[in-house]
């Protein structure tokens, strides 16, 4: 093997190895409210949160039961909830690329409005 | 260089001059000055550039595929975006297509008029364009 062929071998396995590099890097933290905490569906509520990016990531998404409701742009800051039902609700943080591509940072949690 | 970053900057070049070619070519057809009698040439080219903004724009989402293992995640004014794209794209292609088999028997107004929907195909395109790269 030539000098080359090996250098276009490494970058090949370079490429196809890029998935799993840079993954595990950032943090998407929803600071409020709690994990299982109870709203008062008559109430402004905001959620707040705390994202660090990572080398791959770009800006973030927030989600209501699997629905991007917002952009956020700011790495750290809240954000005002429109009503919520009744019941139940997953709120997630997703840290995204300029694609608009989930990196795999996140954090969801359940909230209960009443 | 990231090669995850240089993937997408390899699909927005040919995203980019795709988009410049379907607005450019079928605008400088018509102004300032009628130039149909070089249509069946633009008409290939707008051809060519309409399956490129196709092809590249597939290629993005097999790009985020390949690096993340799913697609962009898109709020409701970008899908709607992404899919008045996709219909523009679509469009310009049966219009060029239509317009190079049939094109030889129109008149110089049917031509005219061919290439005034394209440039429409091609403001809708982009539009959507912007309203896909910000509300997503």
């Amino acid at each position: 093997m030539n000098a080359r062929h090996f250098i276009t071998t490494l970058g090949l396995m370079f490429f196809v190895a890029a998935p799993s590099l840079g993954l595990a890097q950032g943090k998407a933290v929803i600071t409020s409210p709690a994990d299982g905490a109870t709203l008062d569906g008559m109430d402004e509520n905001r959620v707040a949160y705390d994202v660090v990016y990572g080398p791959r990531g770009d800006h973030a998404h927030l989600y209501v039961d699997n629905k991007e409701v917002a952009i956020l742009r700011k790495p750290k800051g809240s954000y005002l909830l429109e009503t919520l039902s009744s019941g139940k609700h997953d709120l997630c943080v997703k840290v995204v690329n300029k694609a608009h591509v989930p990196t795999g940072i996140e954090q969801c949690i359940q909230v209960t409005v009443k | 260089m990231s090669p995850e970053n240089l993937a997408y900057a390899l699909t927005q070049v040919v995203h980019n001059f795709g988009a410049v070619a379907v607005l450019g070519g079928a605008v400088f057809t018509l102004w300032p000055t009628p130039r149909l009698e070089f249509g069946r040439t633009f008409g290939w080219l707008i051809l060519v550039a309409w399956a490129a903004q196709l092809a590249s724009g597939g290629v993005f989402g097999l790009v985020s595929y390949h690096y993340y293992g799913e697609t962009p995640d898109l709020s409701s004014v970008a899908m709607t975006a992404l899919v008045v794209k996709i219909v523009a794209a679509f469009s310009g292609v049966l219009l060029c297509a239509l317009f190079l088999l049939r094109g030889r028997s129109w008149q110089p107004e049917g031509v005219k008029r061919s290439f005034q929907g394209l440039t429409v195909l091609g403001v809708v395109a982009l539009t959507a364009a912007a309203f896909l790269r910000w509300f997503s």
